[in-house]
């Protein structure tokens, strides 16, 4: 088994993560210019921005990009040699959400460490900060499942690979939804967020958090192993 | 094997609410090359990926190389397909490609992927597919479709984009396939001169039925 990964996914992943410091970056020194104005006051709901949302559906479209980036011709030439298709996905998708999860529990223990450091003496909802990482975590782990079994869902159950994605998109949207409720919280224990987000925040945030952002250089690094392709006779 | 290779009885197909199959009937056997023609759009490629197992239908039986796929989600057993355009992974050479497949069943050494290579006139190097024409990545579809001793071989216009030389050696193989090493061939091919001079038996897709001509 080996790992590797085509030009194309490193051009896709480098061309959104500069996209998305530029937008940050944007973002944080505009002052009151009109593209701050612009980004600010596109608002559905009290502290949704629009660039909230941008930044929280990007990994999940980098994710897409990534998995379509291989093609799904080289997938049936794969799954035709392997009478136990369904197994193999099976392993795939758990060494995919094992590393996730590996990744995200650190995320969110140090990141919730690093939160009572800095912010000693402010308050802050421990029960409902965990309700929110628990519910971050179902919805990413379904998504997981969606993509990796996509190609089989269609297969087996017969339901258009539209419709999995219809449904991945929705979960997304609810994702979306969700971390902007609480931008602050969602930004510290978001599995979305961590995917991408982690240079941008490491040039733009202030001191208290840099530690955060040097977490997330650790989350990033995670996760772009995982948009590495494996190779050999075990995985896809 | 007496069993055909590929026997369909009462298949039925409806994707994105268009029947594709009422009811069709398929029988394709060992040793010999059948044909399946048809207008474009009445089926053909349909039919490949459901005898290949990326399909499923419904009806009374699918069976592929003794393995009833219709009440299975597995895949049948040693079958090499070339449907429409296969994938291949476009920074890696060709042999890197097909040792990366054929690395999932160990079943041929890299001598033998190379002795592949060479009988289509395709770079042994580390030449990456992306700068392949789109004749070698034919030939390349090809070379996986059948270099695993595969017992039913699909292909799908397997001639589209060869040169004058390349469709020739295919034309021989195809036979050899079916004359000498007794596997099932299964062709489809806009050029009826093909359908007429390879195969034993020809199939046409007709008003979501498939008839034996």
């Amino acid at each position: 088994m080996r790992l590797s990964v085509s030009r194309n996914r490193i051009f896709a992943l480098l061309v959104l993560i500069s996209l998305t410091m530029i937008g940050r970056l944007a973002y944080y020194t505009t002052g009151r210019l009109f593209i701050r104005s612009l980004l600010t006051d596109v608002i559905w709901q009290e502290s949704v921005r629009l660039l909230d949302i941008i930044f929280c559906i990007f990994p999940y479209i980098l994710y897409l990009l990534m998995i379509d980036l291989d093609g799904e011709g080289n997938r049936e030439l794969i799954a035709q040699r392997l009478p136990h298709y369904s197994s193999r996905l099976l392993s795939v998708f758990l060494a995919q959400l094992l590393l996730t999860l590996c990744f995200w529990l650190l995320y969110a223990v140090l990141g919730l460490i690093w939160f009572r450091i800095v912010f000693i003496g402010e308050s802050i909802n421990l029960m409902s900060t965990i309700a929110m990482a628990c519910l971050s975590l179902v919805v990413h782990c379904v998504s997981t499942l969606i993509l990796v079994f996509d190609y089989e869902l269609a297969r087996t159950v017969g339901i258009a690979k539209s419709t999995s994605l219809t449904v991945l998109l929705c979960l997304m949207g609810l994702f979306v939804v969700f971390s902007a409720l609480n931008p602050d919280l969602a930004n510290l224990i978001s599995p979305v967020q961590f995917m991408i987000l982690t240079p941008g925040d490491l040039i733009v945030h202030s001191s208290r958090y840099l530690g955060l952002g040097l977490i997330k250089v650790l989350i990033l690094l995670g996760t772009i192993l995982t948009i590495f392709r494996i190779h050999g006779g075990e995985m896809i | 094997m007496k069993n055909p290779a590929v026997l369909i009885e009462q298949l039925s197909v409806t994707l994105g609410g268009n029947q594709i199959f009422d009811e069709a009937n398929f029988k394709a056997d060992y040793g010999k090359v059948t044909g399946l023609v048809g207008p474009n759009g009445s089926g053909k490629s349909v039919l490949f990926k459901i005898i290949s197992g990326f399909v499923r239908g419904t009806g009374k039986n699918v069976i592929v190389n003794d393995e009833q796929l219709l009440r299975s989600t597995r895949f049948p057993p040693n079958v090499g397909s070339l449907i429409e355009e296969p994938y291949f992974i476009a920074n890696l050479s060709g042999l890197d490609n097909l040792l990366l497949l054929a690395s999932i069943k160990n079943l041929i050494t890299e001598r033998e992927i190379v002795a592949y290579l060479q009988k289509f006139g395709l770079p042994t190097d580390r030449q990456a597919v992306k700068t392949y024409s789109l004749g070698m990545k034919k030939k390349l579809a090809i070379i996986q479709a059948i270099m695993e001793q595969q017992t039913v071989v699909i292909l799908d216009e397997p001639m589209n984009a060869l040169d004058e030389h390349s469709a020739a050696l295919t034309r021989q193989v195809i036979q050899d396939l079916a004359a000498v090493e007794h596997r099932a061939v299964l062709l489809t091919s806009h050029q009826s001169d093909d359908i007429k001079s390879l195969c034993q038996e020809v199939f046409e897709i007709q008003e979501r039925r498939i008839i034996r001509q």
